[in-house]
């Protein structure tokens, strides 16, 4: 029988090295590559003057914070609603969900890219979108314009709305593997048989195993979603902006002498969230639960 | 032994790999073609693939490259045109390419202007000066200082200009039966009818702040020549003015703006403003005929000005096909280039040739080209036309915008 346990033969090395370069090595050079732009020291080894003046403007400056708390309200906020809708939806419609047409609409939304997702939101919820016109057409309206301003909107309800549509059916389907796995059912069905209230069993043993079987996964999705780029940038507002959007643009901006403030940026949000990770594997490693 | 042979294994495994790498990075760069005589490039550039990196977001721009240039190039000189959609971010690309170390650009041709041409000089990324090189650069007006001169940068032969463009605004006819001509009259129209204009933050909505500041100035020249920090400042402070004048009866209250110019057409053609504007003067009659904008729209210049400038091809500092390069620009220069591009139907482009100097029939086919119908004719326009001023200008202007107007 094969062993598919970890060896310390030279072809097992050399699929670990694979897997470190794929995994640890992107993101170090990734990393490398923005610090060594943002102090102008790319062209090492030859001969460089670091120059630290994009890391004294970072922190002297608004503009990274304010894209960060920005992208972290926007993300909480997602999350919440996300999780919210996804877990009634769940517990609204259980086991329909396994099978059939409910159990495979689930993966529809999971197949749309950012962009199509951001021009079928402007579709939707623009000043001229569907829902507005529809609102018009009823008399709910005095012209379409008059539509809740949801796109290019500084509060970012546009952005907002369009990745809950996107991230609620995996927590939903994500959900619902893990009620199969853990056998929720039966366990919620043995609560009630003690004589817990539905609320009760729901509150003390669906939520909480849920989601300590989840997190992991959710953590991912939060920093994916603290990172979205594409759907920010097509039906976001100028300003403020998310904080991919904000590197991008003093990257790829009209003033090149913004560029190493850019990478200096892109270093210290991706030094954060390697920091985040390292906490949440801490923290995950001491409790001894997933993620 | 076993464990030594391994591992010389996988180090030609791996040096295998880093020279599979090592060839991703294009030929090495060759000899400077420039004083070669034209046959002896041209043979040069036979076979060879060139790289224009260029904007992509128009249709009829790249159908235009792609069923004009790219066969007629392929058939007289076996050269093939990949195109490589970018914009601002071209300087980003070559910076990084040299900041590397890389040899050879993967980039041949760059297709700039203005801040682009401004920035890449400063970098020395682009290759020259190399117009004098090409047999059609003849034909083409120098003598025109709006094609002499990139941003009121002397191009000095490191780029060669392609077509000249004026900023116009958009306006619905049906809706808008008296377009404001200047700045105040702007202003009026705006607070009069509260949600219904704004301007992007990027390159058209920066052309459409010049063009105002200017405007309001009672010197047509307030911003020309190298960057001046006074007069950039009265400039500005008097665009800013008017903006906060005008602010509270832009759509969104002016709290936000488009990103850019496609944002606003967008809107425009969902009749949520009545105006949108265009750094391509033929922009207009293209969109109609696509369907994009109603058949009542149209353009104008405003009579106190709008800036109008030229956009060039630039050949990149370490292309590994300068010879081949020569030959694409020196194709899009040809007067059958120039004669189709300006067609309204192809794609409308100001030519950059002294049509008048051409060999007959070019002067007559020039003159033949159908008018537009929702633009006014390039005369008229001209006597509208401001200088485009320096880039700094545009970088400032950006800076104190985003600062003052957004927060940033």
């Amino acid at each position: 029988m094969r062993n598919f346990s970890t060896t310390r033969s030279a072809p097992g090395r050399a699929w670990l090295a694979l897997f470190l370069i794929t995994c640890g090595g992107s993101v170090a050079l990734a990393l490398g590559l923005a610090l060594a732009h943002s102090v102008g020291a790319l062209s090492w080894p030859r001969a460089v003057t670091l120059d630290y003046s994009s890391w004294r403007a970072l922190f002297a400056g608004q503009r990274f914070w304010q894209a960060l708390l920005y992208s972290v309200g926007l993300t909480s906020v997602t999350l919440l609603l996300a999780l919210a809708t996804a877990l009634a939806l769940f517990a609204a419609l259980g086991t329909r969900l396994r099978s059939g047409l409910l159990g495979r609409a689930l993966f529809l939304p999971l197949a749309v890219p950012g962009i199509v997702a951001a021009l079928m939101t402007y579709s939707l919820l623009g000043n001229s979108g569907w829902l507005s016109r529809l609102a018009y057409a009823l008399g709910w309206l005095n012209n379409p314009a008059a539509f809740p301003a949801l796109i290019f909107d500084p509060i970012g309800r546009g952005i907002v709305l369009a990745h809950l549509a996107m991230v609620t059916p995996l927590f939903v389907l994500m959900f619902e593997r893990v009620a199969e796995h853990v056998r929720l059912p039966l366990l919620m069905q043995q609560a009630t048989a003690l004589g817990a209230t539905p609320w009760q069993a729901w509150r003390r043993i669906g939520i909480p195993l849920l989601f300590t079987q989840t997190r992991a996964v959710i953590a991912v999705y939060a920093l994916a979603l603290l990172g979205a780029y594409e759907l920010p940038l097509l039906i976001g507002a100028a300003h403020p902006s998310m904080v991919s959007v904000a590197i991008a643009r003093a990257i790829g901006g009209y003033d090149l002498a913004q560029r190493p403030l850019g990478y200096a940026m892109a270093s210290l949000y991706l030094m954060l969230l390697v920091g985040a990770w390292a906490v949440l594997a801490w923290r995950a490693d001491h409790r001894g639960v997933p993620g | 032994m076993v464990r030594r042979l391994a591992w010389a294994r996988y180090g030609l495994g791996w040096l295998l790999i880093t020279m599979a790498l090592a060839a991703c990075e294009r030929a090495p760069v060759p000899d400077d073609p420039r004083g070669l005589p034209w046959p002896r490039i041209e043979d040069a550039a036979r076979g060879a693939e060139v790289y224009l990196a260029m904007w992509t977001g128009d249709a009829s721009i790249n159908r235009y490259m792609r069923e004009r240039i790219a066969p007629r190039l392929r058939a007289r000189y076996g050269i093939e045109l990949h195109i490589v959609p970018a914009q601002s971010d071209i300087p980003t690309l070559l910076a990084n390419e040299l900041a590397a170390g890389q040899q050879s650009s993967n980039i041949d041709v760059v297709w700039i202007n203005g801040e682009t041409f401004y920035k890449l000089r400063q970098l020395a990324a682009l290759y020259g000066p190399f117009t004098d090189a090409l047999p059609n650069n003849a034909d083409v007006d120098w003598r025109n200082p709006r094609i002499a001169q990139d941003f009121q940068q002397s191009v000095d032969g490191y780029e060669a200009p392609w077509g000249t463009v004026q900023l116009l605004l958009i306006v619905d006819g049906a809706r808008v039966a008296q377009p404001p001509q200047d700045p105040q009259a702007l202003a009026q129209w705006i607070l009069a009818h509260p949600g219904r204009f704004t301007f992007d933050t990027a390159f058209t909505g920066l052309s459409f702040m010049k063009s105002i500041a200017i405007g309001l100035s009672a010197d047509r020249n307030a911003l020309a020549g190298p960057f001046d920090e006074k007069h950039y400042v009265q400039a500005r402070d008097r665009l800013f003015a008017w903006l906060r004048r005008v602010r509270p009866a832009l759509w969104r209250n002016g709290e936000t703006f488009p990103r850019e110019v496609a944002q606003l057409h967008q809107l425009f053609a969902n009749a949520e403003i009545d105006f949108t504007m265009s750094m391509n003067d033929g922009e207009v009659d293209n969109k109609i005929a696509n369907g994009l904008f109603p058949a009542s729209a149209k353009a104008y210049a405003l009579a106190s000005g709008t800036i109008a400038n030229s956009h060039y091809l630039g050949i990149v500092a370490r292309a590994p096909h300068k010879a081949a390069a020569m030959v694409v620009i020196n194709e899009l220069l040809s007067p059958l280039a120039q004669y189709e591009k300006q067609q309204p139907a192809v794609w409308g482009d100001g030519t950059v040739l002294d049509v008048a100097r051409l060999p007959l029939p070019w002067p007559a086919r020039f003159a033949a080209i159908a008018a537009r119908a929702h633009t006014p004719a390039r005369a008229e326009l001209a006597s509208r036309a401001l200088a485009e001023p320096s880039a700094e200008v545009m970088i400032r202007l950006e800076r104190d915008f985003r600062a003052q107007f957004l927060n940033d």
